[in-house]
């Protein structure tokens, strides 16, 4: 008869154990309970026994080797059989085994770099003190009757009661602690029909489903995981903050003939969007209620300006950081930007390039756009947005003249800033820009 | 001051017994290592796991007092290290091994494991797992049996490391009071876990000199000796039958194995272990049936076969059984 | 949960109370009525059952401290020894291991013994026996050994007895599947549930009160159980629910009639068994009442409050118009000063504010 002995187990948490010395050799016979070698346990160092009898004929594991538990250890025979198909089967056996616990212990094969990397979080993902909906915001409920308008306390029956009626919760006052809206409260706003909705009927009627054609000429694309994080962030920006929009028109031929100089320079490429950013920092250290994040309980103002930059991706966008802009120049907040975009485009930004900005510029003067306002990067306070350079007649010195001109628009969030600071911020930025040497300085 | 060792004349016993009901009391013995050795065998394959307390070395003293009562009639319960009562008990070897596989057709459907093997029929009120957990539990049975008038003893085992406990003062004095027909059979393995018994216990005898504080009879014999232990078990259960008052006995007996299977026996010499081996219980019962003309070697390799046999098929059969259904995790909570 | 066996319960206030120049206020018969009821105190309700379960089941036995010779340490158990014999009525030593193992064993081979604890504080000895061995036995014998065990005897706080006198426990072992609870506050709720008790196969915890074995009921004097798992309305009401078990009901009853002068109107739930518990019975007040406030003993990390909230959120998040209140002992050993004591306790002066509290009144 053949024995296999396999490594065992010596105690209730041991995968594997190392052979410190085997007590037999091939030949050797031995009896049922005779120790056979000494395994190191992850406890201690341990006889093991032999459970059967026989004439050891070949030891599979080496002295001080590593072996998993039920490797086949030692092969006995009681009648002198043949053992060469045994041992073949053994130590295939043995391989499986090392090479299965090798794999459980490996995370999964990685997925090529391209589709593995997480989607870089468009906008600044996790800003600098984390923002207070953000950090409130619910994961997906499984079932939500009745969700109210973020900011408003209410309870779960109240809230209930509330969407049944379809009533504007922000029109409901709570009496409950904090301004909860309680139970009480729905019924009063019932009764005195106080809290109907103004226009409901387009809130009321139902969305119209999409009919999409067959033949496949229309099309429902969903969401990638960057588009649902965009979306998600957007939405909650446009809800949550009360945004107001200022603009202000720069007479820019003195920028333009600075840029055609500056180019004009060995091994010097300077855009007009890298001037933009520079000014933006030198005007942001002038007004610093601009340089900040609000949380909806507090503003916090920053020394540094590190301007995030829109970047459009081909479905979407993301944001990196020129860090420090106001203490950089030109020349290296432009050679910063380049590198930054191209990161970006192959989706090899860090977190920490994208993460922690204090102000946004988004410039689409590249597609000609005449003006337009940007929705604020949360938690910041402000976003410039910055349109095309046109031709177009100015007045300069009483006199209608061909000019170029270029129109600026600050959206910003009135629970932290006010009208005149952002109209303060722009007629700096502007005197920057219409006078663009001082940005050399 | 040690105790006083149960003296007996091992010929006449032996031939007070008789061939037959030595070469089966012998049997037993093999049966219940052999069934050890393969679960030894499987937990190092990792098909049984958790605790297992191995009976090896302290199979004459189980299997010399089962012979003089009746499961089933008689009350029986033990500690964790239950597999030898349990097969005494006379439950199906393939259902033990099944529980300690963790299959549904184990022993107690793959909920109790290793240490809790259990017998309605046969009134094997099981294998515990708090140390001295089990002596009340004993003793209420002798207090049934005794209140239904059935006639029947209760014998209670326990380990040399549960008489600190206060069940077992407890237990003893209410076993005392109540004149209940209770048997509390100490195994001294030597060893409570890592400590030796000395070194947990303020007396060396712990039935002589414990008894005495519960007016109980006392007797302790050579656990390593199954003529010992079963001319000792003849004597206390009939004088317990008739006058329902309870005893307390030590069997001094020896485990060959750990503690449980990860002790790695760090507490005692090489040589304490190999001292005992040489008195091994089985091989003493074979060699006397030997020297009696009972048993040839031929005959008991035979029988070991068979056994062995026996315990391949027990172990075949857990492999193959079904794991529990999920349905039944809850099952059984409550009756 | 209520079908239609379950007999309605009498009211909580007797037409008189038992004159003790006159009539028995022990023992196991009450005062006959005429009517079909009986007047008795919660004690007796309670040696009631025992008597007529042991007249109906041989198996029965009691055991414990002072049961027999003394007739019970708070007389509960009075003349059962004279009425069965000291074979069924058993004085044990101050064992509470012993005897709780001892009642565990005999459960295993044939017999439904009867275990009091002179309190529960004193049952923290039989710890082990009880988790380990009566929660336990039925499943880890695969089914083979259920413990028909009623372990009984009065919990929660004495008047005036302390720290180590004082635990309420039906939170520690409602804990522990296996095990059952029980924790009456009325005489006719306690006698129904008792037998009930005595004629199942699990280890039951069946919590009486010290300071409630003298309150008396009129109860029928026709047989009749109560199942474990329905709750019963101590009171009806539409404001607030309070969920409340033994003492803590005549408390929280107590409350809601301060409550009502000033409109609000309290339903009271009195889950009778704390496991298992009656979930939808609360969860159907609350359904209509929307605020809910729990009444225990027990210690508040853990409590039945704890277990009750939680089970609210799970299965009535959309009906609660405030967060649930819980009124418990406070989180220290029971102090011996009376003004101490009195603050620790979950009485009504602390219902009436944690009610206030849910409604959004002024404190």
């Amino acid at each position: 008869m053949i024995h296999e002995l396999t490594f065992p187990a010596l105690s209730p948490t041991m995968s594997e154990g190392t052979l410190v010395a085997w007590r037999v050799k091939p030949g050797d016979s031995v009896k049922a309970g005779q120790v056979l070698a000494e395994i190191q346990t992850d406890k201690a160092i341990v006889e093991w026994e032999s459970p059967e009898s026989g004439t050891v004929r070949e030891l599979l594991i080496a002295p001080n080797q590593v072996a998993k538990v039920n490797s086949v250890a030692a092969i006995l025979t009681t009648q002198g059989e043949d053992i060469a198909e045994a041992v073949a089967r053994a130590r295939a056996a043995n391989e499986r085994l090392a090479s299965a616990a090798a794999a459980a212990q490996q995370p999964p094969a990685a997925p090529p770099p391209a589709a593995s990397a997480p989607p870089p979080a468009p906008l600044a993902a996790a800003p600098k003190p984390a923002p207070n909906f953000a950090a409130s915001a619910p994961p997906a409920a499984p079932s939500a009757p009745a969700k109210p308008a973020r900011g408003v306390r209410i309870t779960p029956v109240a809230a209930r009661l509330a969407a049944a009626h379809d009533l504007d919760l922000t029109r409901i006052r709570g009496t409950g602690p904090d301004g909860r809206i309680v139970r009480v409260d729905v019924e009063r706003a019932l009764a005195d029909g106080s809290a109907r909705r103004a226009a409901a009927p387009a809130a009321s009627a139902p969305p119209k489903l999409a009919v999409l054609r067959p033949d496949g000429a229309d099309q429902r694309v969903p969401f990638t995981p960057m588009r649902a994080v965009i979306a998600q962030r957007l939405a909650q920006s446009k809800q949550l903050i009360p945004h107001f929009a200022v603009e202000q028109i720069v007479d820019a031929a003195a920028l333009v003939a600075l840029r055609e100089q500056l180019n004009r320079l060995e091994g010097l490429r300077v855009t007009i969007n890298d001037l933009i950013v520079r000014a933006a920092a030198l005007a942001l250290r002038a007004h610093p209620r601009l340089n900040a994040t609000c949380d909806g309980q507090s503003v916090t103002r920053y020394d540094s300006a590190d301007i995030a930059v829109a970047v459009a991706l081909p479905d979407g966008l993301i944001t990196p950081i020129v860090f420090k802009a106001h203490a950089k120049s030109v020349r290296q907040i432009g050679e910063e930007i380049r590198q930054l975009v191209k990161k970006a485009q192959e989706g090899r930004l860090q977190p920490a390039e994208f993460q922690g900005g204090t102000f946004t510029v988004s410039n689409l003067g590249a597609s000609g756009v005449a003006s337009f306002s940007a929705i604020i990067n949360p938690p910041q306070v402000a976003i410039l947005a910055v349109a095309a350079i046109r031709d177009e007649p100015v007045v300069r010195q009483g006199q209608v003249v061909p000019g170029k001109t270029l129109r600026l628009t600050v959206s910003a969030d009135h629970r932290a800033v006010d009208g005149a600071d952002v109209a303060a911020f722009l007629q700096t930025l502007r005197e920057l820009l219409e006078n663009p040497a001082t940005l050399l300085a | 001051m040690p105790a006083q060792l149960y003296e007996v004349d091992p010929i006449a016993v032996r031939d007070e017994i008789g061939k037959e009901r030595l070469i089966e009391l012998w049997r037993r013995m093999l049966t219940i290592r052999r069934f050890e050795e393969r679960a030894e065998l499987a937990y190092r394959a990792k098909k049984v796991a958790g605790f297992l307390h191995l009976y090896i070395g302290q199979e004459a003293v189980a299997t010399g007092w089962y012979d003089h009562i009746t499961p089933g009639v008689d009350a029986t319960v033990t500690s964790y290290r239950c597999h030898a009562h349990a097969i005494l008990s006379g439950v199906d070897v393939k259902e033990l091994m099944a529980e300690l596989y963790g299959k549904a057709t184990g022993n107690a459907k793959g909920k109790g494991g290793s240490m809790h093997f259990f017998s309605r029929e046969k009134l094997f009120l099981g294998g515990h797992g708090i140390v001295g957990g089990q002596i009340p539990v004993g003793t209420g049975a002798a207090f049934s049996l005794k209140y239904r008038k059935t006639g029947g003893v209760s014998l209670t085992f326990l380990g040399d490391g549960a008489t600190p406990q206060g069940t077992f003062h407890e237990s003893l004095n209410m076993a005392s009071l109540w004149s209940l027909p209770a048997i509390y059979i100490i195994e001294n393995n030597q060893y409570g876990m890592g400590t030796a018994c000395h070194r947990a216990n303020a007396v060396d005898s712990l039935a002589e000199a414990k008894a005495v504080g519960y007016n109980m009879k006392a007797y302790t014999f050579d656990g390593l000796d199954l003529f010992a232990s079963w001319k000792c078990a003849q004597e206390v259960v009939a004088e317990v039958r008739r006058s329902s008052r309870p005893v307390l006995v030590e069997a001094k007996t020896y485990r060959y194995r750990g503690h449980s299977v990860s002790d790695a026996g760090l507490y005692r010499t090489k040589e304490e272990v190999e001292r005992y081996k040489r008195l091994d219980p089985i091989a003493r019962v074979q060699q006397a049936l030997q020297d009696a003309g009972w048993l040839s070697e031929a005959e008991a390799n035979a029988i070991d076969e068979e056994i062995r046999a026996r315990m391949a098929e027990a172990a075949d059969f857990a492999e193959r059984s079904p794991e529990p259904p999920l349905s039944q995790l809850t099952a059984d909570v409550y009756a | 949960m209520l079908d239609a066996s379950t007999p309605l319960a009498p009211p909580l206030k007797p037409r008189r109370a038992l004159d003790p120049k006159s009539e028995p206020i022990n023992g196991y018969r009450g005062v006959d009525l005429g009517d079909g009821r009986q007047l008795l105190s919660m004690r007796m309700a309670i040696c009631q059952a025992l008597y007529e379960e042991m007249q109906r089941d041989p198996t029965i036995v009691i055991l414990g401290e002072e049961v027999a010779e003394y007739n019970g340490a708070y007389k509960v158990t009075k003349g059962l020894l004279d009425a069965f014999g000291p074979e069924r009525v058993i004085d044990t030593p101050i064992t509470e291991s012993g005897f709780t193992g001892l009642a565990i064993g005999a459960a295993m081979t044939g017999l439904r013994p009867v275990v009091e604890f002179m309190s529960w504080n004193f049952s923290f000895v039989a710890f082990d026996q009880i988790i380990s061995n009566a929660s336990k036995m039925c499943y880890m014998s695969g089914g083979a050994f259920p413990i028909p065990l009623v372990m009984r005897g009065p919990n929660g706080a004495g008047p005036r007895v302390s720290s180590q006198h004082s635990h309420a426990v039906e939170a520690i072992y409602s804990h522990f599947p296996g095990l059952i609870v029980v924790s009456p506050s009325t005489p006719y709720d306690a006698k129904g549930l008792l037998k009930t008790a005595l004629r199942q196969n699990n280890p039951v915890c069946f919590l009486e009160n010290e300071m409630l074995y003298s309150f008396e009921q009129e109860i029928p004097l026709a047989e009749y159980t109560i199942p474990f798992g329905v709750a019963d309305l101590k009171r009806e009401g539409r404001d607030c629910t309070i969920v409340a078990v033994n003492r803590c009901v005549h408390w929280a009853l107590e409350a809601a009639e301060e409550l009502a002068r000033e409109g609000i109107e309290c339903e009271v739930v009195d889950p009778r068994t704390v496991k298992p518990l009656d979930i939808e019975a609360i969860v159907r007040s609350v359904r209509k009442t929307n605020r809910c406030v729990v009444v225990e003993e027990c210690y508040r990390t853990g409590g039945i409050g704890a277990e009750v909230a939680a089970q609210l959120m799970e299965l009535a998040f959309d009906d609660l118009d405030a967060p649930v209140q819980r009124v418990t002992t406070t989180e220290n050993p029971m102090p011996y000063a009376a003004n101490l004591e009195h603050e620790t306790l979950p009485k009504p002066h602390r219902i009436i504010a944690a009610v206030r509290r849910a409604c959004y009144r002024s404190p």
